[in-house]
């Protein structure tokens, strides 16, 4: 059943959202006071799947495509995270990007209870150092996550594998 | 703990970038007991402990049994092979000689049997009984530590483990000769 789409307002970098209640309860955005704060690929999201509607402050409604571009524009890696987090949200799981990195933390509800991820995304092609890969791992360890790499092939599919530190 | 490691130690001849040990009681012992050290000559795979022939060790292994004092090496002329000149021959056979070394020790250290995983597509595979006595060893491939990871390797780590079954570790020597394990695995 079609049901009103909420409705937003584009601020630079995010979206706030008046009435976010069910948008919160469904994982999306964080509460910031009276307001709810969506990130741009959130946003995207939700506009994509006609539940948002966003508006930017001259009152110009905002389409999917705009919101891309618009973002990407800041970050060229926009596409990247946005593909991975929509296939982690059309799994079914309860996904949210951190903003400025290339980060998903994802919660995923099993019988014996919850795991907690933190999903890096990757591109094919595109390297990473052992270092770089320790300070995840690191990362996500403080966190009390585990951390999975989301790599994103040349044709945009993603598969996930858990990387965890062997033979200690 | 083999019974042998108070003796006096084993004599190997190095031949070419070989390692032989031509005592069969002593090649014996290092394989069978002193944790599978080695290959025997003209034998694939041992299936029972009354073997009786020459024992081909690596440089690896040839290396680590020196330092730990249970091997001593000498050329075919008789003269005695230090360490120093096995390392410089690993050296001119392995590209990344001295990281490979460097895994190898560590796991040998931690009381892991550590074959070659040439076969899998890996450096090494690990055992942590001894070659057909587990189901799931390890395969550990080393990478140069400044080499960075193309996620298509990741992948095809997580892919072969699946398909040979074992789980596959990526190990590396950082900086302050610490070595590191990563394993990768397929969630979905």
């Amino acid at each position: 059943m079609a049901r009103a789409a909420a409705e937003g307002i584009l601020r630079n970098s995010y979206v706030e959202v008046k009435d976010g209640g069910e948008l919160y309860e469904k994982g999306f955005g964080v509460q910031v006071g009276e307001v709810l704060r969506l990130a741009l690929v959130e946003a995207a999201y939700l506009v994509d799947k006609g539940e948002l509607r966003v508006v930017g402050e001259g009152g110009r409604s905002l389409s999917f495509q705009d919101i891309v571009k618009l973002a990407s524009r800041a970050d060229r890696s926009f596409w990247q995270k946005l593909v991975v987090y929509a296939d982690l949200r059309d799994r079914g799981l309860r996904a949210q990007p951190v903003e400025g990195t290339p980060i998903v933390l994802v919660e995923r509800k099993f019988k014996e209870g919850e795991r907690r991820y933190m999903v890096l995304c990757l591109e094919e092609g595109v390297r990473i150092g052992f270092k770089e890969l320790e300070g995840y791992i690191r990362r996500a360890l403080e966190a009390r996550r585990e951390l999975v790499l989301a790599i994103v092939d040349k044709d945009g599919n993603v598969s996930y594998y858990a990387v965890e530190r062997s033979l200690g | 703990m083999g019974e042998g490691s108070a003796e006096t130690p084993i004599k190997g001849v190095l031949v070419g970038k070989k390692v032989v040990v031509f005592d069969r009681e002593r090649a014996r012992d290092l394989y069978f007991n002193e944790g599978f050290y080695g290959k025997f000559y003209a034998i694939s795979k041992p299936k029972t402990p009354n073997v009786e022939r020459e024992l081909e060790l690596s440089l690896l292994d040839a290396l680590y049994l020196v330092e730990k004092g249970k091997l001593e090496v000498e050329d075919a002329s008789g003269s005695k092979v230090s360490p120093e000149t096995l390392r410089q021959l690993g050296r001119e056979t392995y590209e990344n000689f001295d990281e490979v070394y460097a895994v190898y020790r560590d796991l040998r250290d931690k009381g892991l049997v550590v074959k070659s995983g040439m076969k899998f597509g890996a450096t090494f595979v690990v055992y942590r009984l001894g070659p057909g006595l587990e189901h799931a060893p390890f395969l550990v491939h080393v990478l140069p530590y400044n080499s960075k990871l193309d996620p298509i390797e990741i992948v095809r780590a997580g892919r072969l483990s699946h398909s040979v079954r074992k789980r596959f570790v990526i190990a590396f020597v950082d900086e302050a000769g610490r070595v590191g394990y990563l394993q990768f695995k397929w969630l979905m």
